[in-house]
């Protein structure tokens, strides 16, 4: 037998009130010293306790039970508990609280979230669609923004383009609101070239590739300034028009109100012979308001492929999406160009 | 008198039969075991008359024991008619998986514990052992040194951690059955072992050399 058998067998030994000491714990506390004087140590205190506990229990007074009935009786109350439980149950109540308003102000701020003023696009290439498809003049636009929705525009036509080219400071950009920093934010520019840029001449100077920096709030600055960042060179049928990555990276830049240079080296990591991932075939006008399901990587060509507008100049636009995992949030707008040149 | 804390029949009914052991609950050892479970039906369908018999039976016992823990008599007595009047009110949660006796004594321990520790941090008692009667002797000199030998034991049983001590107070001063403490403590019988073996332990040192 172990010493640590043993003693397990004495604390039950005494526990049963027996008088008989097991044969085997008798021959152990004969071999093992210590246990032997263990088990004298309380033998010898479980009799000075008996003996001392044998004294005669205090007298208790005979009306307790009946003073408790006649307090009931009076309606008189339980009493209350103690302050340091309440102070307790009121602390947790409090973490509580504060961990809901905390869990819930996450939610709203996440883009996926359920906040109000987060618009989301879904599908983002139908909603860019209706975006550019919109012919009204700017003037118009700026009194009734476009709702990103599904509903066919008033013109019917889907392949429309911008009427016109628009000064910059007339340009006005469908935006919706930023979401505000997040983690899980994946941040993709999208810059589009329209294919009524055809010749070389006319093609715009890099310094007036800018996006409004209204679009770029900044918000939205923090926001690239801590995810990725990529910028795609404008897929156009017409390569000469495309202007190339570092004038795209430059306008962008130039645009962003904080000048980070991890942004710069995200940027800067995309050549413009980047394989960029396959696109659907240039929309069909009759179906511009069917939705797509976003990808991973967006890109938008060409909103025209033919057609009257093709000879429409137009305005570049500019395509900042915000995506969280299948809720993307879609900026929109336009590149505005200085001094009424064309792409 | 019919109070708040009537339950469905089907409860009732377990205390009729095997579920709790007569040894394990807490009765006078001559209270006839069908008129306790006959108040205790009563008490638990609302008859406050009944409930408050039942405790007038158990009051001594549980004065007793909180005297002990608590140390003062006013305050034993207004934690015994405390506990009386928490059991009443909460008598619906009494879920039956121990005699009422049970149930009544626990509330009081758990009340007295709490009362003993806000006295604890204020002025420790170390006579609060030593409540009872004196036992007649007939030689002094044997009555004083069993008297200076119970202060003795007292004190050190009061330097006793509070688990432990409590299940001391319980096992030789209140003499009641490991499996009663471990009923009235909430805990298992092997943790009532073990609590009191490193009490007994504890006590060997504390009082080496003078027993």
């Amino acid at each position: 037998m172990k010493c640590r058998h043993a003693r397990k067998i004495i604390a039950e030994h005494l526990a049963r009130d027996d008088h008989d000491v097991p044969d085997e714990l008798t021959a152990h506390l004969a071999d093992c010293a210590r246990c032997a004087g263990l088990w004298h140590e309380q033998v010898r205190i479980h009799t000075a306790l008996t003996d001392v506990g044998a004294a005669p229990a205090p007298a208790a007074p005979a009306d307790l039970a009946q003073r408790a009935h006649r307090r009931l009786l009076e309606g008189e109350r339980i009493p209350p508990a103690p302050l340091r439980v309440v102070l307790v149950y009121a602390s947790l109540a409090a973490v509580v609280a504060i961990g809901a308003i905390a869990i819930f102000t996450n939610r709203a701020r996440l883009p996926g979230g359920t906040a109000p003023y987060v618009a989301r696009v879904d599908p983002v290439r139908g909603a860019v669609r209706h975006a550019a498809s919109d012919r009204r003049p700017a003037s118009d636009r700026d009194e009734q923004p476009v709702p990103h929705d599904k509903t066919p525009s008033p013109g019917g036509t889907g392949n429309s383009l911008p009427v016109s080219p628009r000064p910059a400071e007339d340009a006005r950009v469908d935006q919706q609101p930023v979401p505000p920093e997040s983690d899980q934010i994946d941040l993709l520019i999208i810059v589009w070239a329209p294919p009524a840029v055809t010749t070389d001449e006319q093609r715009i100077p890099e310094n007036n590739w800018r996006p409004h920096t209204d679009l770029l709030s900044p918000r939205s600055a923090d926001v690239v300034a801590r995810t990725t960042l990529v910028a795609s060179p404008v897929r156009s049928p017409h390569p000469s028009a495309e202007p190339s990555v570092p004038s795209v990276r430059s306008a962008i830049f130039a645009a962003l109100p904080v000048q980070s240079m991890d942004v710069v080296a995200e940027l800067t990591s995309v050549p413009a012979d980047t394989e960029l991932p396959e696109t659907e075939s240039p929309p069909d006008p009759a179906s511009s308001d069917v939705t797509t399901a976003p990808e991973p990587v967006m890109i938008v060509d060409s909103l025209s492929s033919g057609g009257e507008d093709d000879e429409q100049p137009c305005e570049p636009e500019i395509l900042l999406c915000v995506h969280d995992g299948d809720d993307p949030v879609l900026l929109c707008g336009e590149l505005g160009l200085g001094g009424g040149g064309l792409i | 008198m019919h109070g708040p804390g009537a339950i469905a029949a089907p409860r009732w009914l377990q205390l009729f039969g095997s579920d709790v052991p007569p040894e394990r609950s807490i009765d006078r050892p001559n209270a006839p075991r069908l008129e306790e479970d006959a108040l205790t039906l009563r008490a638990l369908a609302g008859d406050t008359d009944a409930f408050f018999a039942l405790a007038e039976r158990h009051q001594a016992r549980m004065y007793s024991a909180v005297l002990r823990i608590v140390g003062d008599a006013h305050e034993a007595e207004d934690v015994v008619q405390d506990a009386l009047l928490r059991a009443h009110s909460k008598l619906k949660t009494f879920r039956a998986e121990a005699a009422l006796s049970t149930w009544l004594y626990r509330i009081a321990i758990n009340l007295a514990l709490r009362r003993a520790r806000r006295r604890r941090r204020q002025a420790l008692q170390h006579e609060a052992l030593l409540c009872g009667p004196e036992t007649p002797t007939a030689d002094p000199a044997a009555a004083a040194q069993l008297r200076q030998r119970r202060e003795t034991i007292s004190n050190a049983v009061q330097s006793l951690p509070e688990k432990q001590r409590v299940c001391v107070l319980l096992r030789y001063f209140e003499h009641h059955s490991y499996d009663q403490i471990a009923d009235v403590l909430g805990i298992s019988i092997g943790t009532v072992c073990s609590r009191l073996y490193h009490a007994r332990g504890r006590l060997a040192r504390l009082l080496e050399g003078q027993l």
